[in-house]
């Protein structure tokens, strides 16, 4: 038996400090370590997160087809009894429905992935934007650009699916060709004077190498963080630059750099002080040391 | 789909649900990483656990309690509780206990059976029972299990051994409720430790134990039950703790202890769900140093005064009469749960500087408590008060459990060394040693 020779407590067998007041054990009794005498395990639990089930249950969309339906109905029977036929109810109604989809989808698909129900709601919003569009009269007027972007928010999405990140030059790929498409149309659609082929595709183009350039960056310095970091905002600076000339030329038709040195003075700097920050051992020991919270 | 398992209509186990009782209705809100809403009693027996056998006893047992084998759900206004068709299962104890259930709690159980070398323990969610009704669940499980590994334990007394139903399930707050009573005092902001917490999840807990018999004739010496003295040493304690940290009087804060007041000793009712309130002992230090003897004073005639049916009925009528306030009620539930955790600190937590809870005396049917070597009770950590005493006496020892989510143990520390110097011999037990420089 030992006693805190400062508290009077008696202590459990194999503590070497007083858990009260911290003063040493003089004679800790060494006995009580053997397994069986510890008054509790020593298995540390598990920090679970919350995993959100957007699923609903089959009760929760009877529910709410019903309540979607009553709003439906008070609709078209107001519009038909005036005007004998559907005119504005057009609207609330396929809005109704929307809604319904959005609901209802992925329980009805049973078995359904996280791309189908993606792949599903977009294209529901989109023909509801093209079905609002061409009933309102001259088509298309407005709805092709919102449908434009659902579509390439659906490659953007739907590409890490498809395609394991395993893969990353090939997903990086497939979301430039699809911005470059995407940019192409809106170009054409809009009509005037061109600027994708000489703005857009270059800007395309830089962006693309930068992200190239920071994955493999990042791919090839493991444990390295500094070290991407900074090639990355070498990066990210090459791409500002390279987007102030590209306008340059494009509005003034000269070759010549404006405003993009402001920011390039701010990242260039920073990017050689993490990269030899990351070499030099010294300078990162003094730093984690003043700076450490 | 009916209510209870009184008037269940459809007969099929799948639409048995439970309203939550008035008590359990803040915890759903409030539950987090850092206020777990649970409590745990141990049983220590005498040989090692046979955790097959534990579990079969578990399954064998979950029966009689239909009202503990259940999920909790969300309802457009309120939460209840399910029917869950699963089976609970044992688990290894853990390092640290009474850690948060797993939050997708829509499919899981509101309680862990944990067992560990020789102990069985049971860790409730508060949104279910509250001590009385945990540790009713936990004997009857000791009970099965030792009947299951073939001992000789004679008659069950007054463990449960048939289907509980109707009273047992009962909310007896809202059986007891009165129309409208005058408020009860608002209170003030009491003292809190400020001390830097621990990761979530991790708890430390300080065991004392002490022979009954000691400190059951120090307490009569001084004319008090053995609640009222420990609630005493307590505020006792924490008295010296603020004197310690707040050297101007005026500047210091009630000390207040939270005493549950077990309600089925005022109200005839058998209910295993929650049915307790509170009651506060308070001193105010800004009036000067009390000494030991005028804080017992205040504390029995504290104890005797507010725990008369007519005195705490006031506290039964706000809390039950929130519930059935109809605009209260037409709220739905995502924007009850913001209001929850408000009411939690300023109606409960802020008011107080720790809780005291007594489980008493625990008596075993005869042939059962040869087995039965330690019982343990523990209470939950919050982030104001940081630390909470549980206490349970069984045989010749009384056990005090202190549970807290910071290293610091001033209040343990206090505590312990004032029953020393009263001659009460304790002994020591913890659940992690401090490493130096930790602290």
């Amino acid at each position: 038996m030992a006693y805190c020779v400062r508290c009077g407590v008696e202590l459990q067998k194999g503590l070497k400090s007083c858990p009260l007041c911290d003063t040493e054990v003089l004679l800790p009794d060494e006995q009580g370590m053997e397994e069986g005498l510890v008054p509790f395990s020593e298995r540390i639990p598990r920090n679970v997160r919350p995993r959100v089930n957007l699923t609903p249950s089959r009760s929760f969309i009877v529910l709410a087809t019903f309540i979607l339906l009553v709003p439906l109905l008070v609709t078209l029977i107001i519009d038909f009894t005036a005007n004998r036929t559907i005119t504005w109810s057009f609207y609330p109604i396929t809005s109704l429905i929307l809604l319904w989809i959005l609901i209802a989808y992925p329980y009805l698909l049973k078995g359904h992935t996280a791309f189908q129900v993606i792949t599903m709601d977009i294209l529901s919003i989109a023909v509801f934007l093209l079905s609002l569009d061409l009933y309102s009269g001259s088509f298309p007027e407005w709805s092709q650009y919102p449908a434009l972007s659902l579509l390439l928010i659906w490659i953007y999405i739907v590409a890490p699916f498809l395609i394991t990140w395993k893969r990353i030059y090939l997903i990086i790929a497939i979301w430039l060709f699809g911005t470059g498409g995407f940019l192409y149309a809106i170009d054409k659609l809009t009509g005037g004077r061109d600027w994708f082929m000489p703005v857009g595709l270059p800007i395309l183009v830089l962006v693309g190498f930068a992200a190239i350039i920071t994955v493999i960056s990042a791919k090839t310095s493991k444990h390295k963080t500094l070290m991407a970091i900074g090639t990355a905002i070498f990066a990210l600076s090459v791409l500002i630059i390279g987007i102030d000339v590209v306008i340059n030329i494009y509005i003034m038709e000269k070759f010549i750099v404006t405003w993009s040195p402001i920011p390039a003075a701010v990242l260039i700097p920073t990017a050689i002080f993490l990269i030899i920050v990351n070499y030099n051992n010294d300078l990162k020991a003094y730093l984690i040391k003043k700076f450490h919270m | 789909m009916a209510e209870g398992t009184n008037n269940n209509k459809t007969n099929s186990e799948q639409h048995v649900w439970y309203r939550l009782d008035n008590a359990a209705l803040i915890y759903p809100s409030i539950q987090s990483d850092r206020i777990t809403t649970m409590f745990r009693i141990s049983m220590t027996l005498k040989e090692t656990i046979d955790p097959k056998v534990l579990q079969l006893s578990l399954e064998e047992v979950i029966k009689k309690f239909p009202f503990y084998r259940v999920r909790l759900k969300k309802g457009f206004f309120w939460y209840y509780l399910e029917h869950n068709p699963k089976l609970p299962r044992v688990e290894r104890d853990v390092r640290y206990p009474l850690g948060r259930l797993h939050p997708n709690l829509g499919t899981r159980f509101l309680f862990r059976v944990r067992y560990w070398q020789s102990r069985i323990a049971v860790e409730f969610c508060h949104v279910l029972t509250d001590g009385t009704g945990g540790l009713t669940f936990l004997k009857a499980l000791v009970y099965e299990y030792l009947k299951q590994k073939g001992k000789n334990i004679g008659d069950p007394g007054d463990i449960p051994i048939d289907v509980l139903t109707g009273e047992a399930a009962e909310d007896a707050y809202n059986r007891f409720y009165k129309s409208p009573l005058p408020l009860p005092d608002k209170g003030r902001k009491a003292f809190h430790l400020k001390k830097k917490m621990l990761y979530p999840g991790a708890i430390m807990i300080t065991t004392g134990i002490a022979p009954l018999e000691t400190i059951l004739s120090k307490a009569k010496n001084y004319n008090v039950s053995l609640t009222g003295f420990l609630v005493a040493v307590y505020i006792d304690a924490i008295q010296e703790l603020q004197d310690s940290l707040v050297s101007h009087n005026p500047k210091k804060r009630p000390v207040a202890l939270q005493v549950p007041v077990n309600m089925r000793n005022i109200y005839p009712s058998k209910t295993l769900r929650n049915f307790s309130l509170f009651v506060m002992p308070e001193i105010d230090p800004r009036l000067g140093k009390y000494s030991f003897e005028e804080i017992l004073q205040i504390v029995r005639e504290t104890l005797i005064t507010q725990t008369n049916e007519k005195a705490i009925s006031k506290s039964l009528s706000r809390n039950v009469g929130g519930q059935r306030n109809w605009i209260i009620r037409i709220i739905p539930l995502v924007f009850k749960k913001l209001l929850m955790p408000f009411l939690y600190t300023r109606m409960g937590e802020n008011l107080c500087s720790g809780t005291l809870s007594n489980l008493g005396f625990i008596k075993l049917p005869e042939g059962m408590a040869g087995e039965v070597e330690r019982i343990d009770f523990i209470l939950g950590t919050n982030p104001i008060n940081k630390t909470g005493c549980a206490v349970c006496g069984f045989n010749d020892k009384l056990v005090i459990n202190f549970g807290s989510n910071t290293r610091d143990k001033s209040v343990e520390r206090l505590f312990f060394t004032r029953l020393i110097k009263m001659g009460i011999p304790v002994k020591l037990e913890v659940n992690e040693e401090i490493k130096k420089g930790k602290a």
